[in-house]
């Protein structure tokens, strides 16, 4: 196959396909399923992605495995179930069932390709290229319950748009600084160092107070207890006052006889006459 | 004369008809005064004055026991016996002698007169009797008893001057004889 023919068969399926959205909707068998990722994207990359499956391919194990369908209609079941019975190359192109897979999360977009017959120069080209197209590799979504297609796909969508930032009052790692991280790495850890910061609180509602149920009796007005009356104290015993005993102590003196020293010349003098001692007397 | 008693026989004469006392061996006459009006003569007369009465009473007594005893040669006791008993005689007190060392040192019991006569009177009796010329001042004085320093003149002075500064006339007399105080 050529690309020109590729590209040809490409743009009357194109063609094709505007041409039945331009047309007012009705109920087809067309089995619609959420699939997490898309192979074939009509809208821009991670947006909502139209899977056109064969008809022979395994829808139903397809559907099984998304997530639960919410908007599924009991034709869709109906038409599900019936394809495989179907013999693939007796197959027109009434025949052919399109799965559109709308991802579960992003579901910005569900076109429903009726399965009527579409005049198409060469359908079964078309099929067989359908077929070759490899399974799509199904991604695990959250096993959140849904909302409404519509709700999530809104709020996938303004969640892309918006950057997510931490809050300043996330927590965020807390690495040591370049400095010390190349300290580190070059003389070795040094002592467990304790953690810088803490957590910040978890943000959210403040704890109710318990509700205290006040009684209108109580006026907050309390008793003093009443204090035991103290007894006079009792007179002390008189303490009897220790027998105080004298210490002595005393000098061990010798007797002697040579204590006094008398020095006395005058009491030598002896004058015989008065005279004499007037005379010494006046020689003082 | 060199008794050791003294013998106050005729040691004093009245003559009434006369009028007159005399007293000693050589009659000199003598005057009863009344010790008030020495008294009072002491306490008005100046200082000189009265050292001059005093010397003139103790030069009397002093040479009346020299005509009682050979002065020169008298002993301790019989020169004091004889210079005592005059002092008696005349009215001034018992009188006694003390050796402070070499220091002579008289005691006056029993005197009515002043200190500041008494001092006067004592020194001029020892010139008197022994023939030394002599200086005396008053060592203390009480009720009773007045003792005076009998000494040169030099070392009546210090023991003076000593006492003035206040001075004990204990340390007074053990200072002149030269040791320290």
């Amino acid at each position: 196959v050529s690309k020109g023919d590729t590209i040809a068969k490409l743009e009357s399926l194109l063609f094709r396909v505007r041409a039945r959205a331009a047309e007012p909707r009705r109920p087809a068998p067309v089995a619609i399923a959420y699939a997490p990722a898309p192979a074939l994207a009509l809208a821009p990359a991670p947006a909502p992605a139209v899977l056109i499956a064969p008809a022979p391919a395994p829808a139903p194990a397809f559907v099984e495995e998304s997530g639960p369908p919410p908007a599924r209609s009991s034709v869709d079941d109906e038409a599900t179930l019936a394809q495989p019975t179907r013999p693939p190359p007796a197959a027109t192109e009434a025949d052919i069932v399109v799965d559109v897979d709308v991802q579960d999360v992003t579901g910005d977009a569900v076109i429903g390709v009726p399965a009527e017959e579409v005049p198409v120069p060469d359908a079964s080209e078309s099929r067989e290229r359908l077929v070759a197209a490899e399974p799509v590799v199904e991604m695990a979504a959250p096993e959140v319950p849904a909302p409404a297609a519509e709700e999530r796909s809104q709020d996938v969508l303004a969640a892309e748009e918006d950057v997510e930032e931490a809050p300043l009052s996330s927590r965020r790692p807390v690495a040591p600084q370049p400095e010390e991280r190349i300290a580190e790495i070059a003389f070795g850890a040094e002592e467990p160092q304790p953690p810088r910061h803490t957590p910040p609180p978890e943000s959210g509602r403040l704890p109710a107070a318990p509700v205290v149920e006040f009684d209108g009796d109580v006026t907050g007005v309390h008793e003093t207890p009443a204090v035991p009356h103290r007894a006079a104290p009792e007179t002390p015993m008189p303490r009897r006052a220790p027998e105080l005993v004298p210490e002595v102590t005393a000098a061990e003196l010798a007797p002697s006889d040579a204590v006094a020293d008398v020095v006395g010349e005058a009491q030598a003098f002896s004058p015989s006459t008065f005279v004499a001692l007037l005379d010494a007397s006046l020689a003082l | 004369m060199g008794s050791a008693s003294f013998d106050p026989t005729r040691a004093v004469r009245f003559d009434l008809p006369q009028g007159s006392v005399r007293a000693g061996s050589d009659g000199e006459r003598v005057l009863l005064v009344p010790t008030q009006a020495l008294d009072e003569l002491v306490l008005s007369a100046p200082p000189e004055a009265v050292e001059a009465l005093g010397r003139a009473l103790g030069s009397a007594i002093g040479r009346r026991a020299a005509a009682r005893m050979d002065a020169q040669s008298a002993p301790v006791d019989a020169f004091v016996t004889q210079l005592a008993g005059e002092a008696a005689m005349a009215g001034v007190g018992t009188l006694r002698i003390e050796r402070w060392g070499r220091a002579l040192v008289v005691l006056v019991e029993g005197s009515t007169l002043v200190g500041t006569l008494l001092a006067p009177l004592v020194a001029s009796a020892i010139e008197a009797a022994s023939g030394r010329r002599v200086a005396a001042t008053l060592l203390s004085r009480d009720e009773r008893v007045a003792r005076i320093l009998v000494g040169s003149e030099g070392g009546v002075a210090r023991v003076r001057d000593w006492i003035a500064s206040g001075m004990a006339w204990g340390q007074a007399l053990t200072k002149l004889h030269g040791g320290a105080s």
